[in-house]
């Protein structure tokens, strides 16, 4: 994916969230799922989804952690009003767990993400990060070496008419 | 939010894997010994079936 350094001009303004009509978005409303033993029990048939299931595996076989998907899972059902952020936080280290089982049964190696690395082995994706940013000198020395060739110097025009500066019209 | 979940996951790992100790806490006061709230015991339990389920999925391969 190329990142464009142009600004963009769809992101929300700050503050727009204010804008709406209170309890219009569906984290304003109250939580369909209350407890714990909900929250997991609408969690687990996520894990019979085979769709579902291989694009977790083909993220955590690209060296994502666990943590950070569960994360994003959690948030996600926040956002969508089916249950608070407390509850999905308790319910985290058994989405974690089922994780880990989906991770163990398809066979590929997966980083939970709750420890701090002391290995020198980078992970794929830090491989990834650094492959990115060797490649953006070139293209910026290029677009340099371009800027360079196509600037060049206006020629001076003399100034001549009412608004000129005086002195300019004749040269001093 | 990761953080927390680290935190609380790291928690969780550390009670589990710690060496159950001896339960008879009497409460000599008037004020009764705290109880564990509900909602962790079940996620310890839920994490600890888990994990079984997987040990035994791992001894049949």
């Amino acid at each position: 994916m190329e990142l464009s350094n142009e600004p963009t001009f769809d992101a929300p303004i700050p503050g727009q969230s204010l804008t709406g009509e209170v309890g219009s978005k569906p984290w304003e409303q109250p939580p369909k799922l209350n407890t714990v033993d909900e929250v997991i029990s609408s969690y687990i048939p996520m894990f019979q989804d085979e769709e579902f299931v291989t694009e977790l595996v083909n993220q955590m076989e690209a060296g994502i952690p666990i943590i950070p998907i569960v994360d994003i899972l959690i948030k996600s059902n926040v956002m969508d009003g089916e249950h608070s952020l407390d509850v999905g936080l308790l319910a985290a280290p058994v989405i974690i767990e089922l994780l880990i089982n989906v991770a163990e049964a398809s066979d590929i190696e997966y980083d939970v993400g709750n420890k701090t690395k002391g290995t020198t082995k980078p992970s794929m994706s830090a491989i990834a990060l650094a492959l990115k940013d060797i490649n953006i000198p070139d293209e910026e020395e290029d677009t340099e070496d371009t800027m360079v060739t196509e600037v060049e110097e206006p020629p001076m025009e003399q100034s001549m008419g009412l608004m000129a500066k005086r002195g300019e019209e004749y040269g001093v | 939010m990761s953080k927390h979940i680290i935190k609380m996951y790291n928690k969780l790992d550390a009670d589990i894997n710690k060496a159950p100790s001896t339960k008879s806490m009497k409460s000599s006061g008037l004020i009764p010994q705290r109880k564990e709230p509900d909602e962790e015991s079940n996620i310890v339990h839920y994490v600890k079936q888990i994990r079984k389920m997987r040990e035994s999925n791992n001894g049949t391969k």
